[in-house]
């Protein structure tokens, strides 16, 4: 399990694409956007999270890279679960880059984002949770390029009509009870890709 | 080593029909079929890659879906085309690959890149089709795998890295512990390392036995056009007519010696012919 989470990882930070990625994504979030907005934070996080944890089904798409690891001796079921821890890993990974980009951007004396801090967490890994939990099962079993396109919609519908919203409603929405959906729904999710992924003929 | 009974996979427009065969250790087996005979789709099944719908997959003398973890550990597969992270590096990619494989042997991994002259710093893209198989032999080859199973792998190759790719199946054949299933449609490479074929013709396995015997049972026959009449043509596989005669492929020709005489020739076949005019039929 270990060995694929660090496969994703080598995967992502050996393309250029990605390194092209992770410097740009701050800065033209910033600009397109703007500091005003109070969401500014959480689109960041939300934007790197479910671009590394995705990045690897693209690879799919080009040249049938899921051919290859389905002929390593690993179990269906450890890929299925793999990504799904994944996903608490990058989110790790995401909070600290973009703090400490932000936080470098501020010393420099550029912009200073003030709405970034901790406190994000308790509203952005909810959101980011039930968002891949969304996309994971579509991902494991529908060809790659279709599962690509939905997961590029599924990105946009959560940034417009959930983060955005979430910066005015966030309370509400935590107090409706948000962070245990999510959690439901992620597991619901993590069943439903195993059984996808366990049973999806690969041809 | 391998064992395949009474496998079927049905698709929307082609169905694998009941396929049953054995592979032993220390042997070559060569899987024949015209293109879409089901070849690919039989390694699917044996790889997991495809769900079959019914019958037996053993490796190893065990169930290839409820071991699959413990037999994939001892198989080492290349694919027809290549399916690696073209980005990466041979040095990357292969940092990927050898930590999931128990037995990985880094040394035997450097010896292959020697041999086969590959570089660990350029990138899978810049790699030519003959280099690419290289590789994959190599990581195939690289973790003490018993069985090789290669779809198609010298299909797009030139002659001299056919020739070098045979040579090292034939040299990993002397360990009489490992055996190579090997599909291709280029029978010619199987006539120098095969030690038993298996046919595949839409989706049935016409036969699966030793090279030899498969050669010796049929032959080609040649003869005039006035020999064939509707009982005669029934003695033969395929019939191949030109302005001067006919040439077919019959099972057993030694019957047709008997009635013929010296009216026909008889030459031993080659698989090709076998293939063809079973194809034909």
């Amino acid at each position: 399990m270990l060995n694929l989470i660090k496969k994703d990882f080598l995967l992502a930070f050996s393309s250029k694409s990605t390194l092209i990625f992770i410097i740009l994504y701050v800065p033209f979030i910033l600009f397109t956007i703007g500091t005003d907005n109070k969401f500014i934070g959480s689109l960041m996080i939300y934007t790197f999270v479910y671009m590394l944890t995705t990045i690897s089904f693209g690879y799919d798409a080009q040249v049938k890279t899921h051919i290859l690891l389905q002929s390593l001796p690993i179990r269906k079921r450890d890929i299925v679960i793999s990504k799904y821890l994944s996903i608490f890993i990058n989110y790790t990974i995401g909070f600290v880059i973009t703090g400490s980009y932000l936080w470098i951007i501020k010393l420099l004396g550029f912009i200073d984002v003030d709405t970034f801090n901790l406190s994000l967490v308790e509203s952005t890994l909810p959101i980011i949770l039930l968002s891949l939990s969304i996309s994971l099962p579509s991902l494991f079993r529908l060809p790659p390029k279709i599962a690509n396109i939905i997961n590029m919609f599924i990105y946009i519908g959560i940034m417009n009509f959930v983060i955005i919203p979430f910066s005015q409603y966030g309370n509400l929405l935590n107090g409706l009870g948000l962070p245990i959906i999510a959690v439901i729904v992620y597991f619901l999710s993590m069943g439903i890709s195993l059984w996808l992924y366990e049973t999806r003929d690969f041809v | 080593m391998l064992e395949i009974k009474n496998v079927s996979k049905n698709f929307e427009k082609f169905k694998l029909n009941d396929i049953s065969f054995n592979l032993e250790s220390g042997y070559i087996m060569g899987f024949i079929g015209p293109n879409g005979a089901g070849k690919s789709t039989t390694i699917k099944l044996i790889m997991n890659l495809l769900k079959k719908d019914s019958g037996e997959i053993k490796i190893f003398g065990k169930d290839h879906i409820d071991f699959e973890r413990e037999v994939k550990n001892r198989i080492g597969f290349v694919y027809d085309e290549s399916y690696f992270y073209e980005d990466l590096t041979i040095n990357q990619m292969k940092n990927i690959i050898a930590p999931f494989y128990k037995n990985w042997d880094e040394k035997m991994f450097s010896k292959y890149i020697k041999d086969f002259n590959l570089d660990y710093t350029q990138k899978i893209k810049k790699l030519s089709k003959g280099m690419k198989m290289k590789f994959s032999l190599a990581t195939a080859l690289s973790h003490n795998a018993d069985l090789i199973i290669m779809d198609e792998p010298t299909s797009g190759l030139d002659p001299i890295f056919r020739r070098e790719i045979l040579d090292i199946l034939y040299s990993v054949i002397q360990d009489e512990n490992k055996s190579i299933f090997f599909s291709t449609h280029i029978t010619t490479d199987l006539e120098k390392v095969a030690d038993y074929i298996t046919f595949i013709n839409n989706g049935e396995i016409v036969f699966s036995k030793s090279k030899d015997e498969v050669l010796e049972s049929y032959g080609v026959v040649k003869g005039g056009k006035d020999l064939l009449d509707g009982d005669t043509r029934k003695e033969f596989i395929g019939i191949r007519e030109t302005n001067v005669g006919f040439e077919g492929l019959a099972e057993n020709p030694q019957r047709l010696k008997k009635i013929f005489g010296s009216e026909i020739l008889i030459e031993r076949p080659t698989l090709e012919d076998i293939m063809i005019y079973s194809v034909r039929r």
